[in-house]
C-alpha cells in the first residue's frame, strides 16, 4: 500500500482550508422547505395534461431542470443541487400534499416545531404551496390513486391494525437502487441518447406493443437531454462567475468547473475529476426525479480507480488532491435533503438519504478489490465526521487485515461508519433469488443494508414495515388485535393453547394474514408507481429498460424484487419463548394468568402472583435472543425461516414480464422504525411494556444480550442469514474503552471476522460512551456535529427525536473488562 | 469429576492475548484484604443478596425448605445450602455464588467462543478464586481444551504444594502468577499465609519452558513503593519471566461484600505519578510492563 495514502488517514492530518470551510458552511445552514420544484412542477402538468403520464413527467423533469435556481459556493470543485439553498428540501407534491398542507397549517405541528428533523418555512413558501400548488393536487396524487385502489381490509391491516406500516410509500417516492453511471462515465449520455435514437428507428410500429414503447422512449429523450442541459447551464454560471473572479487561482478553478460542466454527462469522463462531477449530476436529475432515497453510488472505488491512477501516473493529481474531491463529493452529499411527513421522521429519524457508497470486497476473480481509492474513501468519512455518503465496506475472507485495522480505527472513533457487509454471506443470498455470480459478486449497498447489482435494478427494496410483535399480540388474543377490536385471522386465545406448538402455529396464522395484505398493499403501490409517477430518466440507466421498452415499474429492468422490512423480530422470538419456557416447560403460571398479565401491562397487584412478578419472570426467568441459548435462539430461527419462506412465494406486480426475480424478499432492515412500531402495541410476553419500542434489525432487544458480543455473535449464527437476502442489519454497541489501543483493533478485526465466520451478514458499531449521550441529550448546542449509528445509517444525535436517542442509549453496551 | 464455578465471562480482553473466556473457580487459600471476588474464597455453595433488585414478592420464603428465605441478606441462617430460593426468585435479587460442571460440560461451554479464540489468538484462562484448590479438575478441562486446540492460561496466586501446583498447571501455556508482596510479614498480614511456598513454586516453574508473567494488584501503601517493585524485578530477571503487570487496587466488590454480608474495608489505588514511575522501572530494566494486565 502506497505510504503517502496511508499517512493521511493518520490522526494528526487535517482537512485542507478549502474544506474545512465548506464544511463550516454546512452547519451554518438550517435545513428549509423549498418550493421552486413544487412550482416548476405543477406549472408543467397543468400544461401537459391530456399526455401519457411518463411523458408529462419527463416533460416536468424537463422543466425543472431547466429552470431551478442554481448556485455555487465559494471554494467549491463540484457543482449541482437538489433545491435552491443548501440542505433546502423540495416538495414533490405528485406523491401527496395533505400532510403538506397539514403541517404547513400546524397540524399536528408546524415544520420548525417538531421534536426531531424541524425545517424551516418561509412565509410566501407557505402561502404558495397552500394558495397556489396543493389545491391544484387534491384528487390527482400517487396517495389518492392508491387509496382507490386499495382492498378496505388491506387498508386496515395496515393503516389502523398497524400490522405493517407502509405509509411512506403511501405518500412519497421509492428510490433504492444503483444507477448505470459505469455506463455514463464510460460512455456519456450522449451514447445513450443515440442508443435510443436507433432503438426508436428500428421499431416495427405494425406490432401493436411496439406502439405502447414510444412514449417511454420519447420520455427518456426528453430527460437525458435535460440532465445534458442542466449540466451546461452550470458551466454557464461557472464561467459568469469566473469572469468576475478576482482572485486568480480561484478563476481558474471556475474556468475548470466550467469546462467540467461542458462536457460531462453528455461526455465520457477522461478525468477523476469529470468523473465524480458525472456522478454527480447523474445522482442529482434521479433524486429530482423521483422523490425516493437512497440512490446510491455502488462501488465507486472499484469503477473509479482507473481514473484515479491515469491522473497519479500522468501527475495530474496527488493522494491529497484526491482526497480534497472527495471531501468535496461527501460535503455535496451532505447538503441533499428530503422532506418527510412527521410520523415518518420517527421512522427515518434524523433525515437520512442512504446514499451508499460501497468500497472493498472482493473482483470478479476472487482477489481483494480493496486499493488506494478504497483507503481514501475511508480517509474521506473519517476526516470529515460526516453522516453522508453511507460508507460500506464490503468483507471477503480474503481481505488484508491492514484494510480492517484502518476501518475498526474509524468505526473506534464512533461514527457508526463504515458498515461492514460480508460477501461470504451476501453472494450465497443473491445466488439463492436468481442473480448470476457475475452481478453478484459485484454488488454495492443501498438503503439500509440491501445488497444490490449496479445499474441492473430498478429498486423496490423499501417496501412496508411488517410488525411481528403486533402479529404475536393478536395471536395471543385470538385474532383480535387488542388496541383497535379489528379482527385479523381466526384464531384460539393464549388462555385456549394447549401446548406451545399451538401457540406458535396461531403466530403463524397471523403470520400469513399480514403477509397477505402486505402484498397486497405493497404491488398496489407499485401499480400506482407504475400509472402517477413513472421513472423514465432512472429506467434509462437501469438495465433491461431501453432494451425492452419499459419502464421500471412495467417491468423493465434485468432484476427485480420487492423488499419490506421485519420490525422485531427477536423481540417476537423472545415473546414466544417466555411462553413456551414459563407457561409450557416450568409452568410457573398459566396462559390465562399471563395473557391477563399482558392485558393489564403487568400492572394488577391483585392477582396471584401479582401482575409485576409475572414481568420479573418474563424479564429474568426466560431465554433471550443473543446469548448464545439454544431455547431462545432456535425460536428467532423457526420464525425467520417461515418468514422468509413464505414471504419468497410472493410475486411481485413485475412477475413474469421480463426481469429475473419478480417476488417479494425478506430483510430486517428496520431503520429507526423500531421505536414508533411499538407506539400501538400492548404489553408482551418477553417483560415488555406497553408502548416500548421493539427490537430493531436482528439485534438482541436492547438491554437482554447480557453475555457479551460473542454469544451475541454466535446466537446471530444460528439465524439462517442467506434466507434475508433483502439485507440483515446486526447493531453492536460498544464501549470506547473496550477497544483502546492496538490490542483493542486487533480483537475488533478478530471479532468482525468470526461474525462473518459464522455467516453474519452486515454488522455496525457504535461506539460511544454513554456518558457522552446523556451530556448531549441536555447540551445539544455542544454537540451539533456528533454522528450516531441508529440502524443502517448514521446521524446527528442532536436531530432525532428524544424517544429515539433514549432507545440508542438503552440498547446494550458491551463492555467487558 | 465435578468442578464448583462461579462465574464465567466471555469477551475478556485482558486475562491474556486476544478474545478469551475467564472461567472463575471458587475457593482460594488466601483472604486478601482487597479481594475483589469475595464470593470467590469460600468453596461451599453461597448466595449473594441484591437488595436493590428485592421486589419483597416471597417467592423465595415458598421455596425454602425451612421457611426462612431473604428475609435478611447473606446465607448464614441458612443450613442446608439448597439454593432453592435463588432458583425461584423471579426478579434476579438472590445470585446464587456457585455452579458446579462435569469436565465435559465446562469443556462444552468454554468452546462456545472458539471461533473468536482461533480468529484473535485468545482462549480460556483460569481464574478464581484460586484454581489451584481444584487442580485435578482444572487439569482435566485444560487438557480438554488442548484437545480442541485451545489456547490456555491461568492466574495463579501460587500457593499449593509443587505437585499439585504443576498437576494443574502442566498443559496450560501461559502462566499468570500473582505477586501480592515479596515482604514477608506484609504478605502474612494481608492474604492470611506465608508466602515462602508462593516463591518456590516461581522459581521452579522458570525451569519448565512455559511463559510466565508476573501480576502486582497494586495497593497504595502495601507493595507500590520503587523498593518493593525493584525486588520484583529482580525475581522476575532470575527467573524466565519478560513481563510484568500492575493491577490497579479498585473497590467495585464493595456490593458484593454487602450482599453476602461481609464487612467491606476499602483500600487506595496508587496515584498516576506513582504507577508512572513504576512502569518506566520496568520498562527501563528490559521487562515488559502492562497496566491492567
Amino acid at each position: 500500500m502506497n505510504a503517502e495514502v496511508l499517512k493521511l488517514l493518520e490522526d494528526d492530518v487535517t482537512l485542507r482550508p478549502r474544506v474545512k470551510k465548506l464544511r463550516e458552511e454546512f452547519f451554518s445552514h438550517v435545513p428549509s422547505v423549498c418550493v421552486e420544484r413544487a412550482r416548476i412542477y405543477t406549472k408543467s402538468h397543468r400544461e401537459s395534461e391530456g399526455k401519457p403520464m411518463v411523458v408529462r413527467r419527463a416533460l416536468a423533469l424537463e422543466k425543472i431542470l431547466d429552470e431551478i435556481g442554481l448556485y455555487i459556493l465559494d471554494g467549491e470543485l463540484l457543482v449541482g443541487a437538489l433545491s435552491e439553498t443548501p440542505r433546502g428540501a423540495s416538495v414533490f407534491p405528485e406523491f401527496a400534499v395533505n400532510w403538506i398542507r397539514n403541517e404547513l397549517e400546524g397540524k399536528p405541528v408546524s415544520f420548525g416545531d417538531r421534536s426531531g428533523d424541524p425545517y424551516t418555512a418561509a412565509d410566501d413558501v407557505k402561502k404558495e404551496l397552500l394558495n397556489d400548488i396543493i389545491p391544484y393536487w387534491y384528487g390527482k396524487t400517487h396517495e389518492d390513486r392508491v387509496k382507490a385502489l386499495m382492498p378496505e381490509e388491506s387498508w386496515r391491516a395496515g393503516m389502523d391494525v398497524k400490522g405493517f406500516d407502509d405509509t411512506w410509500l403511501t405518500i412519497s417516492g421509492d428510490g433504492h437502487t444503483i444507477p448505470d453511471y459505469i455506463k455514463v462515465i464510460k460512455t456519456g449520455i450522449s451514447t445513450i441518447v443515440k442508443e435510443v435514437e436507433e432503438t426508436i428507428a428500428s421499431l416495427d410500429l405494425l406490432e401493436p406493443e411496439n406502439l405502447e414503447k414510444l412514449p417511454f422512449y420519447e420520455s427518456v429523450l426528453i430527460s437525458l437531454k435535460a440532465l445534458v442541459r442542466y449540466a451546461k447551464r452550470f458551466s454557464a454560471l461557472a464561467e459568469e462567475k469566473a469572469k468576475r473572479e478576482n482572485d486568480p487561482k480561484r478563476k481558474k478553478e471556475l474556468e475548470e468547473i466550467s469546462r467540467i460542466c461542458a462536457k460531462v454527462p453528455e461526455q465520457p469522463a477522461e478525468t477523476f475529476h469529470e468523473a465524480l462531477q458525472s456522478l454527480l449530476f447523474v445522482n442529482i436529475g434521479i433524486q429530482m426525479e423521483s422523490n425516493g432515497h437512497s440512490i446510491s453510488f455502488g462501488r465507486v472505488d472499484q469503477f473509479l480507480y482507473p481514473l484515479y491512477r491515469k491522473g497519479i501516473a500522468d501527475a495530474a493529481l496527488t493522494p491529497e488532491d484526491v482526497l480534497e474531491l472527495l471531501n468535496c463529493f461527501w460535503i455535496k452529499l451532505n447538503s441533499f435533503s428530503k422532506l418527510r411527513d412527521i410520523d415518518n421522521t420517527k421512522f427515518f429519524v434524523g433525515n437520512p438519504l442512504f446514499q451508499n457508497l460501497t468500497i472493498g470486497g472482493q473482483s470478479a476473480d476472487g482477489r481483494d478489490a480493496v486499493n488506494e481509492l478504497s483507503y481514501l474513501c475511508l480517509c474521506s468519512t473519517k476526516k470529515l465526521r460526516m453522516v453522508q455518503p453511507s460508507l460500506v465496506v464490503r468483507y471477503y475472507n480474503g481481505i488484508s487485515d491492514l484494510f480492517l485495522a484502518e476501518c475498526s480505527k474509524v468505526i473506534r472513533s464512533g461514527l457508526g461508519m463504515p458498515a461492514i457487509f460480508s460477501d461470504e454471506a451476501i453472494i450465497p443470498s443473491m445466488l439463492n433469488i436468481g442473480y448470476s455470480m457475475e452481478d453478484a459478486v459485484d454488488y454495492g449497498i443501498v438503503g439500509c443494508v440491501e445488497p444490490a447489482p449496479q445499474g441492473k435494478i430498478g429498486g423496490r427494496y423499501g417496501a412496508a414495515f411488517p410488525s411481528p410483535v403486533k402479529m404475536l399480540e393478536i395471536a395471543l388474543n385470538g385474532g383480535v388485535d387488542p388496541r383497535t377490536g379489528i379482527r385479523c385471522a381466526e384464531g384460539k386465545k393464549l388462555a385456549d393453547c394447549e401446548s406451545f406448538e399451538e401457540v406458535l402455529e396461531q403466530f403463524k396464522r397471523q403470520m400469513d394474514y399480514f403477509l397477505k395484505h402486505h402484498v397486497i398493499f405493497d404491488n398496489i403501490i407499485d401499480i400506482s408507481y407504475r400509472d402517477m409517477t413513472p421513472t423514465p430518466l432512472l429506467s434509462a440507466l437501469i438495465e433491461g429498460c431501453i432494451e425492452r421498452g419499459r419502464e421500471i415499474k412495467e417491468g423493465g429492468a434485468k432484476y427485480d424484487f420487492t423488499g419490506g422490512q421485519i420490525v422485531g423480530l427477536t423481540c417476537a422470538a423472545n415473546g414466544l419463548a417466555a411462553i413456551k419456557t414459563l407457561v409450557f416447560d416450568q409452568k410457573n403460571f398459566t396462559g390465562e394468568q399471563f395473557a391477563h398479565a399482558l392485558e393489564t401491562n403487568y400492572e394488577d397487584d391483585t392477582t396471584n402472583p401479582p401482575g409485576q412478578e409475572i414481568r420479573m419472570y418474563a424479564l429474568n426467568r426466560a431465554p433471550k435472543f443473543g446469548n448464545n441459548d439454544d431455547e431462545a435462539d432456535s425460536i428467532a430461527s423457526e420464525i425467520t425461516r417461515y418468514w422468509a419462506t413464505e414471504k419468497m412465494k410472493m410475486k411481485n406486480t413485475r412477475y413474469g414480464k421480463g426481469p429475473i426475480g419478480g417476488r417479494f424478499i425478506p430483510s430486517t432492515a428496520t431503520v429507526s422504525a423500531n421505536v414508533p412500531s411499538g407506539y400501538v402495541i400492548g404489553a408482551t410476553p418477553d417483560g415488555r411494556k406497553k408502548g416500548d419500542p421493539v427490537s430493531e434489525g436482528i439485534s438482541a432487544y436492547r438491554g437482554t444480550d447480557r453475555q457479551g458480543p460473542t454469544a451475541l455473535i454466535n446466537s446471530l449464527g444460528r439465524i439462517p442469514n442467506t434466507m434475508m437476502p433483502g439485507g440483515q442489519l446486526l447493531n453492536v454497541k460498544l464501549n470506547p474503552a473496550t477497544l483502546q489501543g492496538e490490542k483493542g483493533i486487533s480483537n475488533m478485526v478478530a471479532l468482525m471476522r468470526t461474525l462473518f465466520d459464522a455467516k453474519g451478514m452486515h454488522v455496525q458499531f457504535n461506539v460511544v460512551d454513554k456518558k457522552v449521550l446523556e451530556d448531549a441529550q441536555r447540551h445539544s448546542e455542544k454537540y451539533q456535529d456528533l454522528v450516531i449509528r441508529v440502524a443502517g445509517y448514521s446521524a446527528y444525535f442532536v436531530t432525532l427525536d428524544k424517544d429515539v436517542q433514549t432507545d440508542i442509549m438503552q440498547r446494550t453496551e458491551h463492555n467487558f473488562a | 469429576m465435578k468442578g464448583v464455578v462461579f462465574d464465567i465471562q466471555k469477551f475478556s480482553l485482558n486475562d491474556g492475548e486476544g478474545i478469551r473466556t475467564v472461567v472463575f473457580l471458587k475457593g482460594c487459600p488466601l483472604r486478601c484484604a482487597w479481594c475483589s471476588n469475595p464470593e470467590s474464597q469460600d468453596s461451599t455453595l453461597q448466595r449473594i443478596y441484591w437488595k436493590k433488585k428485592c421486589t419483597g414478592c416471597g417467592a423465595c420464603i415458598k421455596a425454602c425448605p425451612e421457611k426462612k428465605g431473604c428475609q435478611k441478606p447473606g446465607y448464614m441462617e441458612c443450613k442446608d445450602k439448597c439454593q432453592q430460593c435463588v432458583d425461584a426468585c423471579p426478579a434476579g435479587a438472590l445470585q446464587g455464588t456457585a455452579k458446579t460442571y462435569d469436565v465435559d460440560e465446562l469443556v462444552a461451554v468454554l468452546s462456545q467462543d472458539k471461533r473468536f479464540f482461533y480468529r484473535s489468538g485468545g482462549g480460556v484462562t483460569f481464574s478464581g478464586g484460586e484454581s489451584l484448590v481444584q487442580y485435578a479438575f482444572v487439569r482435566a478441562v485444560s487438557l480438554g481444551l488442548k484437545s480442541m486446540l485451545i489456547d490456555t492460561a491461568i492466574e495463579t496466586c501460587g500457593y499449593a504444594s509443587w505437585e499439585f501446583f504443576w498437576a494443574a498447571c502442566e498443559h496450560i501455556n501461559t502462566i499468570l502468577f500473582d505477586i501480592k508482596s515479596l515482604d514477608a510479614a506484609v504478605h502474612a498480614k494481608y492474604t492470611g499465609r506465608n508466602n515462602t511456598i508462593i516463591l518456590d513454586n516461581l522459581k521452579k516453574l522458570s525451569e519448565k519452558a512455559r511463559n510466565v508473567v508476573i501480576r502486582i494488584p497494586l495497593i497504595k501503601g502495601l507493595n507500590d513503593s520503587e523498593e518493593h517493585i525493584m525486588r520484583v524485578i529482580e525475581l522476575a530477571k532470575s527467573s524466565s519471566v519478560k513481563e510484568i503487570h500492575l493491577l490497579l487496587y479498585h473497590a467495585l466488590g464493595k456490593p458484593k461484600y454487602e450482599g453476602l454480608g461481609y464487612d467491606f474495608k476499602p483500600f487506595e489505588c496508587p496515584g498516576d505519578e506513582q504507577v508512572k514511575k513504576l512502569t518506566a522501572m520496568i520498562n527501563g530494566s528490559g521487562l515488559l510492563s502492562v497496566i491492567g494486565g
